[in-house]
């Protein structure tokens, strides 16, 4: 019986190629698009997975505010709360120089302690898990970092020299351990796409960063029992650091290791990106079942004979239903296999786009949603029809003048179907282009300072003691116009201070500022106005021991009218005078307000130099090239690494570039499957009214007028559509945009372009075949009737 | 076997109430040929659908093998028909995406028949039939003559004990009519039941009673004695 009904679905397959073709491409289609997102959206929910302790583990925080605490908070919360089982710290320092066999490799590490490999679970290629990290002088490497520095060789026991900003000189560890490269779904990223490749023990940073409570620069993760409830170690804690540093106001919170990268602190979104796509992907399914839906119940008439002759002889309304059932799941794994290859083809692209590793596991439940999906879309897409086509009544075909049925319902319910697929196609348009002129405004947005061939080179040790020849060397360049240096990345809020006081500060105002240790005149290499007073000058010699230059904002909030002058104290427990206000320009990503901040100068050269250049008539590579050649001229031992200051700044985008491409691809498809679909209709329901469009011709109709009445119906659908989308879109946008500090307007001109699309596309895809049954020939077609 | 009394046959739409069949009272007694007569419209295949369990009557009351099944529901009519009742059609009405030898099967794979009973008896009335040699091919790649051959053999694989025919022969040259009229008159002279409608005085013939339907009236019941040609 199974067979027979596959066997019929297969000829039918093959009788009505354009039904066919629709319905396999439009579920194919569909189907590898969602199969596509939910990956990704499963790679996203992946994020940390790979730690045994992964739901006992949490970061600690200050309440939505900062993940950076204070250096000795981990030891201490271990110490007092026995409710905390293990506790450890991530200092994350930036890019240091690893000397072997006097060739330098610049890479990322972090300082951790031995508890750090105790609490995560990085798997270990070689070492012992327990000492890793106890000797100071060990060092723990990934296998890339191992393999780019020895090649074949077994680095376990070899010495290397490390330099970086807090180890005060170049030092010398012994490898104890090689780790896997660390996964690429794990929220341990860094700027952007960087991740640590190297760790070694806290205890060799600075004193005062282990024991000071007022600066907060280090990450903080607990693990707790299993079964512990995480609201009552937040009330335990909540005070701690209130009670070694009082100014400090913000209660202390732990966050589950899930959320760290799901819910970014920092801005950013992801979890509304999941939700967004997981709902995406579920209304292409829809769409491209009403496809299938739509294209089913207007080829009844094609249908009924069958119908009827099977109900005569005996078939019941159940053996039908479970034919068509049997006949839309038949359809549904065929799309499903080609589904399956578009989704391997295009996964490597994904991948490219997403800096992602994300693969089929065809052995865990990937598999289990291969078998079941098909099923499931199967039986949503047939089940309407089904019932729709097995309650035919088999009556007429005995008069010999059967010709299909036309119920009303069904056309209201094909209708209803069709509006919804266009409302959700113009919704994706009007949100895709939301987030398209979102980023474009990204893009345009005055920064408050030059991004423009701006280069920043990381420095180290040589280089950072050799800094002022080799800036006098490369001023000497043309091109280069200015350079100075400092200890951060103008463009990431790394550290905050608070507790500061200040002249006229309002009675328990407290606030915490972002600062900066710069070297002079960065105002100039970055084009950054001054509202008042200077920036860090060397002309005068108190900038380097009590010079601030604080930014509009910090002014604004502290409440300064004119602050130049006025005092800062308790700044590096010394005091400082305010020399300069500068204008606002973003230290973050646009999704940040801008926040007060401060910089003071730093006599030890920092570890970012920045260039302000001027090609000119000279091409970029070349300029870079010399610049390279100035520098390897002085210090022969390290390796020339840069980045513009515009790419950098790009990755801070990479949330939105990719919401942006999968919306526009989600669009894309949306709109193709509803396209199609539409021809189907088309072609079925022109081929219905082919005597009415005779008749009509016979009685004098033009051509025209036959082509505008076939499109009258279609025309007052996708009307129906854009009032229904219009609004909604309206919400999903507006709520969307919440999540930036500058964002654009929305505009009713989106919206109206949005609806021109809808109905141009959905003419275009009906005007052939509208046009053809207009044009046909009344003879021949009533002959035929 | 059949039995009607006063049935009644109405069709309403929104503005117009047609009465298609007006107190008919017919008695159809088991292996019985009936020819139904009448111009067109006059309600033949209004009686064909209700006496084929297709339909309900609006009133009156119809027993089949006794048992008073005017009120059925399609489920139980469908349990009814599919046991006991085979159709025969002016255009044939086979699936044109199965064989001939699917087609013939199909009402066996409704009736739940194992596949080596099935395979037996599509075999053996396709013999009967001599259409043994197209059981592959697909309706549309078959003569008018050899469609209805098949038709006739998927009403009669199930063996019911009335057939139902609905101007056979309608769409058949006069050879091949012939051949199908021999066919049924074969089958009555087994012992089936036949109740066919007809225009053609000549098929009607064959049969052993003709009744005359005008504006869904009876208007006359001839036995075969009594025809007047």
């Amino acid at each position: 019986m199974r067979m027979i009904n596959i066997q019929t679905a297969f000829r039918d397959m093959k009788k009505n190629k354009l039904f066919t073709f629709i319905n396999i491409s439009g579920l194919a289609i569909g189907m590898a698009c969602a199969m596509l997102i939910l990956l990704w959206v499963n790679f996203e929910l992946s994020h940390d997975d790979f730690h045994i302790n992964k739901k006992n583990i949490y970061k600690v925080s200050y309440k939505n505010e900062s993940y950076y605490g204070p250096g000795p908070l981990s030891a201490y919360l271990k110490k007092e709360f026995p409710e905390i089982k293990e506790a450890t710290q991530f200092l994350h320092r930036g890019s240091c120089k690893l000397t072997q066999n006097n060739i330098g490799h610049f890479s990322e590490g972090a300082f951790v302690d031995q508890s750090f490999f105790d609490i995560f679970s990085f798997p270990l290629i070689k070492g012992n898990h327990k000492t890793l990290l106890t000797d100071p002088n060990s060092i723990v490497i990934t296998q890339q970092l191992a393999k780019r520095i020895f090649g074949t060789d077994d680095p376990i026991g070899k010495v290397i020299l490390i330099d970086d900003g807090y180890l005060k000189k170049t030092q010398s560890m012994t490898i104890t351990g090689i780790m896997k490269d660390i996964p690429v779904n794990t929220h341990f990223k860094i700027t952007g796409i960087n991740k640590f490749q190297f760790l070694i023990p806290f205890k060799r940073i600075d004193k005062w960063v282990q024991t000071n409570w007022k600066v907060n620069m280090v990450q903080n993760y607990v693990l707790l029992p299993a079964g512990i409830d995480k609201k009552i170690v937040d009330q335990k804690i909540a005070g701690v650091v209130t009670k070694h540093n009082p100014e400090v106001k913000t209660d202390l919170s732990l966050v589950p290791l899930k959320n760290c990268y799901l819910y970014n602190i920092d801005g950013g979104g992801r979890f509304q990106n999941i939700y967004l796509f997981t709902f995406t992907a579920l209304f292409i399914l829809m769409i491209a079942c009403i496809n299938y839906i739509n294209l089913s119940t207007v080829r009844s008439e094609k249908w009924s004979k069958q119908i009827a002759v099977k109900k005569i002889l005996g078939a019941s309304k159940k053996n039908l239903i479970k034919q068509f059932l049997i006949e839309s799941v038949f359809f549904s794994y065929i799309s499903m296999i080609l589904a399956v290859i578009l989704t391997i083809v295009l996964l490597p692209t994904l991948n490219n786009l997403f800096k992602s590793n994300i693969q089929i596991q065809y052995f865990s439940f990937h598999l289990i949603i291969l078998i079941l999906l098909p099923l499931i879309i199967g039986f949503l897409a047939g089940i309407y029809p089904a019932f729709i086509l097995a309650s035919t009544k088999p009556l007429k075909i005995l008069g010999n003048n059967f010709r299909g049925h036309k119920s009303k319902g069904g056309e209201f319910f094909r209708n209803g179907l069709i509006i919804f697929q266009f409302a959700l196609s113009i919704i994706m348009v009007i949100f895709g282009s939301i987030i398209y002129l979102q980023n474009q405004h990204f893009n345009k947005q005055n920064l408050g300072y030059k991004k423009e061939n701006l280069l920043v080179v990381k420095m180290k040790g040589d280089l950072r003691n050799s800094f002022n020849i080799v800036k006098e060397e490369i001023l000497k360049i043309r091109g280069v116009n200015r350079v100075s240096y400092s200890n951060n990345p103008i463009t990431h809020r790394y550290w905050t201070v608070n507790n500061l006081k200040w002249d006229n500060q309002p009675e328990g105002q407290e606030m915490s500022f972002g600062m900066d240790m710069v070297g002079y005149d960065l105002d100039k290499v970055m084009g950054i106005k001054m509202l008042e007073g200077r920036f860090l000058s060397k002309n005068f010699s108190t900038d380097a021991t009590k010079g601030v230059v604080i930014n509009e904002e910090a002014a604004k909030r502290m409440n300064l009218i004119h602050p130049v002058g006025k005092t800062i104290r308790n700044l590096q427990r010394r005091n400082f005078e305010i020399i300069g206000v500068m204008k606002n320009f973003h230290t973050e990503s646009l999704h940040q307000k801008i926040k007060p901040h401060l910089y003071i100068y730093s006599n030890k050269v920092g570890h970012y130099m920045y260039l302000s250049l001027n090609p000119g008539n000279t091409s970029m590579s070349e300029l870079l090239s010399k610049i390279g050649k100035k520098i390897k001229a002085v210090v022969p031992t390290d390796p020339f690494s840069y980045y513009f200051l515009d790419s950098a700044l790009n990755r801070l985008y990479d949330s939105e570039k990719i919401t942006g491409i999968l919306i526009n691809f989600s669009t894309l498809i949306t709109l193709l499957i509803s396209c199609l679909g539409l021809i189907g209709l088309a072609f079925y329901t022109t081929g219905q009214r082919v005597k009415e469009i005779s008749i009509r011709k016979v009685l004098g109709g033009s051509v025209m007028g036959i082509v505008l009445y076939l499109t009258k119906n279609i025309v007052k659908l996708v009307l129906i559509a854009n009032i229904v989308a219009w609004p909604i879109a309206w919400m999903l946008a507006n709520n969307w945009l919440q999540n930036y500090a500058y964002k654009i307007n929305l505009g009713f001109s989106t919206f109206l372009m949005a609806g021109i699309f809808s109905f141009s596309i959905a003419l275009i895809t009906v005007s052939y075949q509208t046009i053809k049954a207009a044009n046909i020939n009344p003879v021949e077609c009533l002959k035929r009737v | 076997m059949i039995e009607t009394k006063n049935l009644k046959k109405i069709y309403t739409t929104e503005e117009v109430e047609t009465t298609a069949l007006n107190n008919v009272n017919l008695k159809v007694k088991e292996g019985e040929f009936i020819a139904i007569m009448g111009p067109s419209g006059c309600g033949k295949s209004t009686l064909l659908n209700i006496l084929g369990l297709l339909d309900n009557p609006s009133e009156g009351e119809f027993f089949f093998n006794g048992e008073e099944v005017g009120g059925y529901s399609e489920k139980q009519r469908t349990n009814l028909r599919k046991s006991n009742i085979g159709f025969i059609f002016q255009s044939f009405n086979l699936i044109d995406e199965l064989t001939v030898y699917e087609n013939i099967e199909l009402p066996l794979l409704y009736q739940k028949v194992s596949p080596a009973e099935r395979k037996t008896k599509v075999k053996a009335v396709m013999e009967k039939l001599n259409i043994l040699p197209r059981k592959n091919h697909f309706p549309q790649q078959l003569s008018g003559g050899q469609q209805q051959r098949v038709a006739v053999a998927r009403a009669i694989v199930t063996k019911p004990k009335m057939i139902l025919a609905d101007e056979p022969t309608g769409n058949l040259d006069s050879e091949n009519g012939d051949e199908v009229m021999d066919l049924l008159t074969q089958l009555h002279e087994e012992g089936t039941t036949i109740i066919m409608v007809t225009h053609s005085p000549s098929n009607a013939e064959c049969a052993q009673r003709i009744i005359n339907l005008f504006d869904g009236h009876i208007i006359t019941e001839n036995k075969k004695e009594e025809f007047h040609l």
